[in-house]
């Protein structure tokens, strides 16, 4: 993987990442700064013969996990996720959406770097199972195990109504 | 709108706004919510006017901007390894002269990022090593063809080292930061990460079952397939990892490797119907087949 390589990458797939930085990050300026760090740090990672599986798959992966890093530590996790996800009759209101980020948020400390990642698709974002399985790069029954443990884990069926989603 | 398929989420606009080279394309569903919902197809317009914006405005000056930063980190890489270079090819030397060398070198673990930390192949059924059964073993028993007419008789176990073309199956196991190699009697732990790697030269289809300690059986490779799939490249593994989950006890995998699909209702009954230890000890199709079968206690260290 030479640098070469990384900046073909850029050209095939920045639109990508810029958009997915873009979505979680809402600013166009750190969404530009976090493209370019994502792109170095797959350099890093591919050098070292990281499984990569799909590229856009690994790409949308890569740069959620940066924004999510970036937004942890800014504190601003819960504010990113999208309120279509807000369950029930929390959806129209805006003072029990506010409160449900501050639940989710709360659950997502604490994990570590793919079950955040895991909770933030499938229960943040809404991604299906299986959708969940192609951007983490694992089988659909180990995603399927692994949000049934996070939901027991984080007490999700209580925290965030319904059957967790 | 479409009211039949929910609103697509964003991996999924992702998808319908990123053009072709994903995993799985649109479901021609999705497809037909994306022209019918308002709000899904505002959403794909606004992702491709960002696509726009990245080609129009922000890569023209990112792309020297990465290059710049991508040479400026190589040349510092360089610099560090001059530093250390002598140090560093004495270990590599070390490592060279000291290590083993063989058929391991070919083994998938890199794919997996992590450290080997055992070698050792998996044992057929009756080979060296079995003397730890029942615990940890990876056995290989047949329903070879003509098992239409023994169907679920006993088959006699037989020893294939040696065999040209045996078929095998071979478990790799990541743990934290560790990949090994599973080899018999060894016990896996909650949390373990599979990757299953079915060696089977003369066959060209695969059906791969699990057995958990629960006692179910499930469809793994191909998932939920209600038939056996293509056989994955030379040394590839099959498709996903397999996290084990918190249950402990004895679990058993299932490669049942054939040249034409045989479905998978029959075996899956055939499985859940036979005790822990005696599944592949017989006939579980009456297509010619070869059944080898992976085993391992799961316990809490």
């Amino acid at each position: 993987m030479g640098a070469g390589h990384v900046e073909e990458l850029y050209r095939q797939h920045g639109g990508l990442v810029y958009r997915r930085c873009l979505a979680l990050l809402r600013d166009p300026d750190e969404a530009r700064s976090a493209v370019q760090e994502v792109f170095l740090r797959i350099m890093g990672r591919l050098a070292h013969e990281e499984e990569v599986g799909n590229i856009r798959s690994y790409l949308f992966r890569a740069a959620t996990n940066h924004c999510l890093n970036l937004l942890r530590d800014r504190r601003k996790l819960a504010e990113s996720l999208e309120c279509d996800q807000v369950a029930g009759a929390e959806r129209d209101d805006p003072q029990q959406q506010v409160a449900w980020r501050d639940r989710l948020e709360a659950c997502l400390a604490g994990l570590d770097e793919r079950d955040r990642l895991a909770v933030h698709l499938y229960w943040g974002e809404g991604l299906t199972q299986d959708e969940v399985a192609e951007v983490l790069g694992l089988n659909r029954v180990t995603v399927v195990r692994l949000l049934a443990r996070l939901r027991e884990r984080l007490r999700l069926k209580d925290t965030l109504g319904g059957d967790g989603k | 709108m479409d009211r039949t398929v929910p609103c697509l989420s964003s991996y999924a606009l992702e998808k319908a706004a990123g053009g072709k080279g994903w995993p799985t394309p649109l479901s021609q569903e999705q497809l037909i919510h994306i022209e019918t919902c308002p709000l899904c197809a505002e959403k794909v317009r606004h992702a491709q006017a960002a696509e726009a914006e990245f080609r129009n405005i922000v890569m023209p000056d990112g792309i020297g901007l990465l290059a710049a930063r991508l040479r400026r980190r190589r040349t510092e890489r360089l610099l560090a390894w001059s530093v250390s270079g002598a140090a560093a090819v004495a270990a590599v030397l070390a490592v060279v002269l000291v290590l083993p060398h063989g058929e391991d070198s070919k083994d998938p673990l890199g794919k997996m990022g992590g450290r080997e930390t055992d070698t050792s192949a998996l044992q057929p059924h009756g080979a060296a090593g079995d003397s730890e059964e029942p615990s940890g073993t990876a056995g290989k028993e047949t329903a070879e063809s003509g098992s239409a007419g023994r169907q679920g008789m006993p088959l006699a176990e037989r020893d294939y080292t040696g065999l040209k073309a045996a078929s095998s199956l071979e478990l790799y196991v990541k743990r934290g930061r560790d990949v090994f190699r599973h080899r018999p009697g060894t016990p896996l732990r909650p949390g373990d990460v599979l990757r299953v790697v079915p060696v089977a030269p003369e066959r060209s289809c695969i059906l791969l079952l699990l057995r958990d300690a629960a006692g179910d059986v499930q469809v793994v490779y191909p998932w939920n397939g209600k038939a056996s799939g293509p056989m994955p490249e030379a040394g590839q593994p099959v498709t996903g990892a397999f996290e084990l989950d918190e249950r402990i006890g004895t679990e058993e995998w299932f490669a049942v490797f054939s040249n034409t699909p045989v479905q998978a209702a029959a075996l899956v009954e055939r499985v859940r119907g036979i005790g822990v230890g005696e599944a592949g000890r017989q006939a579980v199709s009456g297509v010619p087949v070869e059944v080898v079968v992976a085993r391992y206690e799961k316990v809490v260290p």
